[in-house]
């Protein structure tokens, strides 16, 4: 099965684990699901799925990007 | 080989066929250089960001051919073609005519990016998302669009450049494609095909995973990353509230946006294709929306 079939099947369970905002495929040595994870936790992450990489990455806080001259430096919205 | 006002009626005949070409930037009439010495030989020379080889890697469609109608041409690497800043005007300040890379907003939005110009038949329309353009969610056909948006200073009316043609609304209790909007510009005059530091965009492809792309943006400017990840499902903050999209794609080179770039075309540097619509993002990572799918979605053409 490939990453992304592995990632349809198991995309709900993984977007409900804690601190992650996201999933998706990436590439390492071949295909990997991405996790991304607002903030380092204390959860512990699956290495793998069925066989597939999982690759943890620290995203922060993702924001719909407008912003205003209070927010030009990137500070909290 | 013909005498040069022959010449340029052919470079004009073909000139707009060799511009579809995935590289080509320019097309023009010169002496062929061979071998760094220019000859005394007239040919039709063909600007190209980079020349690709072998010639049985590129697609057929997008092959400059040796000659045309018995004219040789003479294929010239150029790079990108940067469009420079105006000397001493901010992406942040008005501009006429607005290019893509500068600051707009929906007259109750703070301020986002003037993506690109999009068409449907022949009327020009400004790119950019629903929560720049529409407010997210709250705006109505014919509102006012500014440029510079309102929280760069923009005021209505003498900072008017559009209205608010068409969006796609945002559901906060459901899976979203993409965060999307239109605007009309009162005039073709008021805006700009070309994208500030990059060029005019010469059409647009899908993402690939592991893609060097740029974008220009309000905030940020020109800036260059990677696509890291794709297929992928992420809930994004607007406010307090979290938002989920379907189908995203991300940029995981640190810093490539920042608040105020929303609405930047993400673009793949040699070919000047457009692949994305930048709508999100943290310090780490920005997310857009692959630009076919906003295309079909919005019934318009880059």
């Amino acid at each position: 099965m490939s990453a992304r079939e592995v990632l349809e099947r198991h995309r709900e369970r993984l977007l409900a684990l804690a601190g992650v905002v996201g999933v998706g495929i990436g590439e390492g040595d071949g295909e990997v699901i991405e996790l991304l994870v607002e903030a380092s936790a204390d959860a512990v992450y699956p290495d793998e799925v069925e066989g597939v990489p999982v690759r943890v990455r620290m995203v922060g806080r993702v924001k719909a990007e407008d912003g205003g001259p209070d927010r030009a430096s990137g500070a909290e919205a | 080989m013909g005498d040069l006002t022959e010449l340029l009626g052919l470079k004009r005949r073909h000139e707009a066929a060799l511009l579809r070409k995935a590289t080509v930037r320019g097309v023009g009439v010169g002496y062929k250089v061979v071998g760094g010495e220019v000859t005394g030989e007239l040919a039709i020379v063909v600007l190209v960001t980079k020349k690709l080889r072998p010639l049985e890697d590129i697609h057929p469609k997008d092959r400059v051919p040796p000659e045309i109608e018995g004219v040789r041409t003479d294929v010239v690497e150029v790079g990108v073609i940067r469009v420079p800043l105006p000397a001493g005007v901010g992406r942040r300040e008005r501009m006429r005519p607005a290019p893509g890379g500068c600051s707009i907003g929906h007259v109750r939005s703070t301020a986002g990016t003037l993506g690109c110009l999009v068409r449907r038949g022949d009327r020009a329309f400004i790119l950019s998302n629903n929560h720049i353009l529409a407010a997210t969610n709250l705006g109505v056909r014919g509102d006012y669009i500014l440029q510079p948006g309102p929280g760069d200073g923009g005021r209505v009316p003498e900072d008017g450049i559009a209205e608010l043609a068409d969006y796609i609304r945002l559901d906060f209790a459901g899976e979203n494609a993409m965060d999307a909007a239109l605007a009309r510009p009162f005039s073709r005059e008021l805006v700009s095909p070309e994208i500030l530091e990059v060029g005019e965009p010469s059409g647009w492809a899908e993402p690939e995973l592991r893609a060097e792309v740029i974008k220009s943006g309000r905030t940020t400017g020109l800036t260059r990353g990677e696509i890291g990840v794709v297929e992928a499902t992420i809930d994004v903050l607007y406010g307090l509230e979290r938002v989920r999209f379907v189908g995203q794609c991300v940029v995981t080179t640190p810093g490539f946006s920042a608040g105020g770039d929303s609405g930047s075309a993400v673009i793949l540097p040699d070919s000047a294709r457009v692949v994305g619509l930048l709508f999100a993002g943290s310090e780490e990572a920005t997310v857009f929306t692959p630009i076919g799918r906003v295309l079909s979605a919005l019934d318009v053409e880059i």
